[in-house]
């Protein structure tokens, strides 16, 4: 028997040999929900807090600061008691493949939407180009190879990442005029993510000036002019909150961050056992004494946090670890209290 | 089944689709990992990846391909050089002995497939057990059938030489 032969041969048995675990497709499907929260609550951040100053700015380049995240007593107790319901959430979501814009519910089945003011990007959940509504009217499509929708600030001006083949181009394109203003070509983003060379789309002004870069060059344009070289990207995560924890997302106005916790404000992946998230914590940038908890009722696990407005989240609650559907809660800033925001009649 | 695209072809839906080709990942990410525990985490990463990107995969012409793809990309990035160095060091050994038809353990190449670096490993994997064409396993790996083809080459000299090495030490 060759060496090849005796490779197929041994490899075929090995792998005959392997006794699978059950599927974990419910798991699978929340881990996977619970990524693409991630994902887009990164991009909502980005767009609403950090994309204008660092445009503004010309890229700031300074990392966050290594605040504590120390335990903290829950100030907001959602533990006892009957929680009231309010109206339904007020931005676009999406809700087990069924996508709601301005409170309707739209035809057709979904997997995600990111917004900025009245503007949306939808992905549908059978392969097809993503959808951009204004409101609830469509605006434009996004081809089904389109990447990292950015919005401005105003939310007038959309720019992504296209692939074409072996190319790769940054798309700037206006929801006023719904054209495409422009489009650059950046071979640095065809690249491997482990490639230090690699390069992203960071964010995008009201004028449609984008940012773009990486570890090593950071870069700016505006369609219509040459790209202009700016310090590198090094981070641009929301400032002024613990270094130690991820996922902040803030305020449209730029106020107050929050971030899933337990109830003691830690993230439980860093402690001991299999906590879960049962808590938001809220702070101030750079303010470490407006630190607060707001503890969920028993049983709840934390999904995507969402700001409807500058003083209400909306928090995307699981009741049970093996849940795969979920609701939602509004948790407002100024009454540290939350109340069910029903994403379907009478739920 | 699921909905179908505008073609008629139907499509199957997400949990459709790891239900029925779970199995079959996570002997490939053994393959891969020689290990159970990495093997999980290497199969679930992929998929939770795929889910990312469901619709892509499903239109893909082979889903299979597509995840695939995934699942070999994120073993080749994910592998630590610290945890490559250890593995060589102490000569790890899959956990899952295999017994031959007269009890004894007879895979001669397994444990110094285990030993391979990750690329070659990855197309050792893909062109022996997968039975995948030089091209196929290019498109899985994002390199050239030329790159596939030399490090199948470094794969199995390395494979004889562990091999003559071993059994000069039996000898």
């Amino acid at each position: 028997m060759t060496l090849e032969e005796t490779l197929t041969t041994e490899l075929s048995t090995v792998a005959g040999s392997v006794q699978a675990p059950p599927p974990p497709v419910a798991e699978l499907v929340r881990r996977g929900e619970q990524a693409r929260r991630s994902r887009t609550v990164r991009l909502v951040a980005i767009t609403l807090a950090t994309a204008a100053a660092i445009v503004a700015a010309g890229l700031a380049t300074g990392v966050s600061g290594k605040l504590s995240s120390a335990p903290v007593t829950p100030s907001g107790t959602m533990t006892h008691g009957p929680v009231p319901t309010g109206p339904p959430p007020q931005i676009p979501y999406v809700d087990y493949h069924r996508l709601y814009l301005e409170g309707d519910a739209q035809p057709g089945l979904w997997s995600s939407v990111v917004s900025s003011g009245r503007t949306a990007v939808a992905e549908p959940y059978l392969p097809g180009k993503a959808r951009i509504f204004r409101g609830q009217e469509q605006i434009g499509e996004i081809p089904p190879d389109g990447l990292d929708v950015f919005f401005s600030p105003d939310s007038n001006v959309l720019a992504w990442t296209e692939r074409s083949g072996t190319a790769a181009y940054i798309v700037v394109w206006s929801a006023t005029s719904r054209r495409e203003l422009g489009r650059l070509p950046v071979a640095t983003m065809t690249l491997d993510n482990d490639d230090e060379s690699v390069e992203h789309l960071a964010g995008v002004s009201d004028d449609g000036t984008v940012t773009y870069g990486g570890v090593l060059a950071g870069h700016r344009w505006k369609p219509g002019t040459a790209p202009v070289d700016t310090p590198v990207l090094l981070d641009d995560s929301p400032k002024g909150f613990p270094g130690d924890v991820a996922g902040v997302v803030v305020d449209p106005t730029g106020t107050w961050g929050a971030w899933a916790t337990d109830r003691t404000g830690q993230d439980p992946a860093e402690m001991p056992g299999d906590g879960s998230y049962t808590g938001v914590t809220f702070q101030r940038p750079h303010e470490p004494a407006s630190r607060f908890v707001i503890a969920l009722p028993d049983g709840a696990d934390v999904g995507s946090l969402l700001w409807e407005s500058a003083s209400n989240l909306l928090v995307q609650v699981y009741d049970d670890p093996d849940a795969v559907q979920s609701h939602f809660l509004r948790c407002s800033i100024t009454t540290r209290q939350c109340e069910h925001a029903p994403t379907s009649p009478g739920g | 089944m699921g909905p179908t695209t505008e073609r008629g072809a139907e499509l199957p839906t997400y949990e459709e689709y790891v239900a029925e080709r779970w199995s079959a990942l996570y002997r490939t990410a053994y393959l891969l990992t020689g290990n159970h525990a990495d093997a999980e985490d290497l199969a679930q990463t992929a998929l939770v990846k795929a889910y990312l990107s469901w619709s892509r995969v499903a239109e893909a012409a082979s889903p299979d391909a597509y995840v695939r793809r995934i699942l070999t990309n994120a073993f080749i990035s994910g592998r630590r050089p610290l945890r490559v160095t250890r593995e060589r060091l102490v000569g790890s050994v899959p956990d899952v002995p295999v017994a031959g038809a007269d009890g004894e353990t007879h895979l001669v190449l397994w444990p110094h497939v285990a030993a391979l670096p990750p690329k070659q490993r990855a197309v050792v994997v893909l062109r022996y057990y997968e039975d995948l064409t030089e091209q196929q396993i290019a498109d899985a790996l994002g390199c050239s059938p030329g790159t596939v083809k030399s490090n199948a080459s470094l794969a199995l000299r390395s494979l004889r030489a562990r091999i003559a090495a071993a059994e000069g030490v039996r000898s």
